[in-house]
């Protein structure tokens, strides 16, 4: 089974910003280079344990909310601005994952999986959506039926969270409100029965 | 919540109310996971207990302190309470999800005022944290010699200045800060955290400030030093883990840090285990 799990619409991780985000418990955060380059690493500065997901980008660096320490796109430190001549350690670096984008969603992998995500090219993006229910009762309800030219991406958050990452195949664009009311509709229902 | 049997932590004061506001309708506290409730008495002499005992009382520095245990050590000594012309602030309580440890690491740092205290406490490009010492008085832990750009130093201040700091840790949960006063640089300005652990994770913390200020108004000087520490806790809720992690090699220090390193080994020296994660 892939071990890609999605995390967000490509659309709302736009350059220059992060998101704090769960793969299968483990705390990841996303980020996007000024340049658009997109990265996973754990969302936890090795110097104090700050989230990273909190912290800023600044051209292809993301930098810490705590301290100011600048990690390049491989996840090393490049400058801890207290010590702005100072020689780095091996040990300042955060522990890097993997991501990919397909079909307007943006996924991340824990470990290296020869396949890339699957996605339709042509997919608009529609809205991410939480549920206050269990992935596997969420599974069921999408299991009875989606409308056609909706496409649902599953990301579990928790024992009782779960996130829809739901996107439009181009030529349904214009049904855009149905499909966020039949969601919206999937959510009430699923949340009842949770 | 697991009530605390960590004697290390058991045998300290812990402000846990204020002065100013404890009547006679009994307010029940959380410390360290035990209930304690505090009021005062007929004679006005503040009061608390466990379910099953008293504890002793010392009302100082706006604040009513007690212990669950034996402190083999009295309660801090804070000369500047006793000098008469110093503006006295008691900042109010904050609760604040993380331990007590990353609270006085918070404290203690310099390299986050220009991140976290944007053009308050630090601005870029001033980033930089010049060498300071720290070293054991009387057992308590002090780091002085520190120096930092400072745009608005206090609530007096509008232009930057280079700022003298020390710092004083005269029991694992409670931290304190000294500076030059701005308006009188022959004198230092003194701030207490006082830190009472509700849980390993959880606490709540009052500042207390004796200022040499004789202009701005009380407000003014309340709601710089609360402005600050909203600022602090966005960071401290967001530290992961939200125990202070005593093995050296579980996080990465730069030699700003050397302050928060050897208050790290003196928990471990000491044996602390509440609120810390210790090596597997």
């Amino acid at each position: 089974m892939s071990m890609w799990v999605p995390v967000a619409l490509s659309r709302d991780v736009p350059a220059g910003t992060t998101l704090g985000t769960i793969v299968q418990d483990r705390e990841i955060v996303v980020w996007r280079e000024e340049g658009g380059a997109l990265h996973a690493w754990e969302d936890r500065c090795p110097h104090r344990g700050m989230r990273l997901s909190r912290g800023f980008v600044r051209g292809d660096r993301l930098g810490c909310l705590y301290h100011g320490w600048r990690f390049d796109a491989g996840g090393a430190c490049r400058l801890m601005p207290a010590h702005p001549d100072g020689r780095i350690g091996a040990s300042a670096r955060v522990g890097s994952y993997f991501c990919a984008e397909a079909g307007a969603v943006i996924f991340v992998s824990l470990e290296k999986d020869g396949c890339g995500p699957q996605g339709d090219g042509t997919a608009r993006p529609l809205r991410s959506m939480t549920l206050l229910a269990p992935v596997a009762t969420v599974r069921s309800a999408i299991a009875a039926g989606l409308p056609d030219g909706l496409a649902v991406a599953v990301q579990q958050v928790g024992a009782c969270e779960t996130v829809l990452h739901a996107t439009l195949a181009a030529e349904h664009a214009g049904l855009a409100a149905e499909m966020d009311f039949f969601l919206r509709d999937l959510r009430t229902r699923t949340e009842a029965g949770a | 919540m697991k009530p605390c049997d960590d004697p290390v932590a058991l045998d300290d004061w812990y402000a846990i109310d204020s002065a100013a506001t404890l009547d006679s309708m009994a307010r029940r506290q959380i410390l360290l996971g035990h209930e304690v409730r505090v009021w005062r008495d007929e004679s006005g002499v503040a009061r608390a207990v466990t379910a099953s005992r008293d504890l002793p009382v010392i009302e100082r520095y706006g604040c009513i302190f007690t212990s669950l245990g034996r402190p083999a050590r009295a309660l801090v000594e804070i000369a500047e309470a006793a000098e008469a012309d110093r503006r006295v602030v008691v900042c109010g309580w904050v609760a604040i999800r993380s331990s007590a440890g990353r609270i006085v690491e918070n404290f203690l740092d310099m390299a986050h005022f220009p991140y976290v205290h944007t053009d308050i406490l630090g601005a870029e490009p001033h980033t930089e944290v010049g060498r300071y010492a720290t070293d054991m008085r009387d057992g308590e832990l002090w780091a002085t010699g520190c120096q930092f750009w400072q745009p608005r130093a206090g609530a007096t201040q509008s232009e930057g200045m280079m700022m003298e700091l020390s710092y004083r840790v005269p029991s694992p949960h409670i931290v304190m800060l000294y500076r030059v006063s701005p308006p009188a640089p022959h004198r230092r300005d003194a701030i207490a955290l006082f830190i009472q652990p509700i849980s390993e994770t959880l606490c709540r913390a009052q500042p207390v400030m004796w200022l040499v200020d004789p202009v701005s108004t009380h407000l003014a000087m309340l709601q710089f030093e609360q402005v600050i520490f909203m600022q602090d806790r966005i960071i401290l809720e967001n530290q992961r883990p939200l125990r202070i992690p005593l093995d050296p090699a579980a996080e990465v220090p730069m030699p700003a840090d050397a302050a928060s390193v050897a208050y790290r080994r003196w928990l471990a020296t000491l044996g602390l285990r509440y609120g810390t994660e210790r090596a597997a």
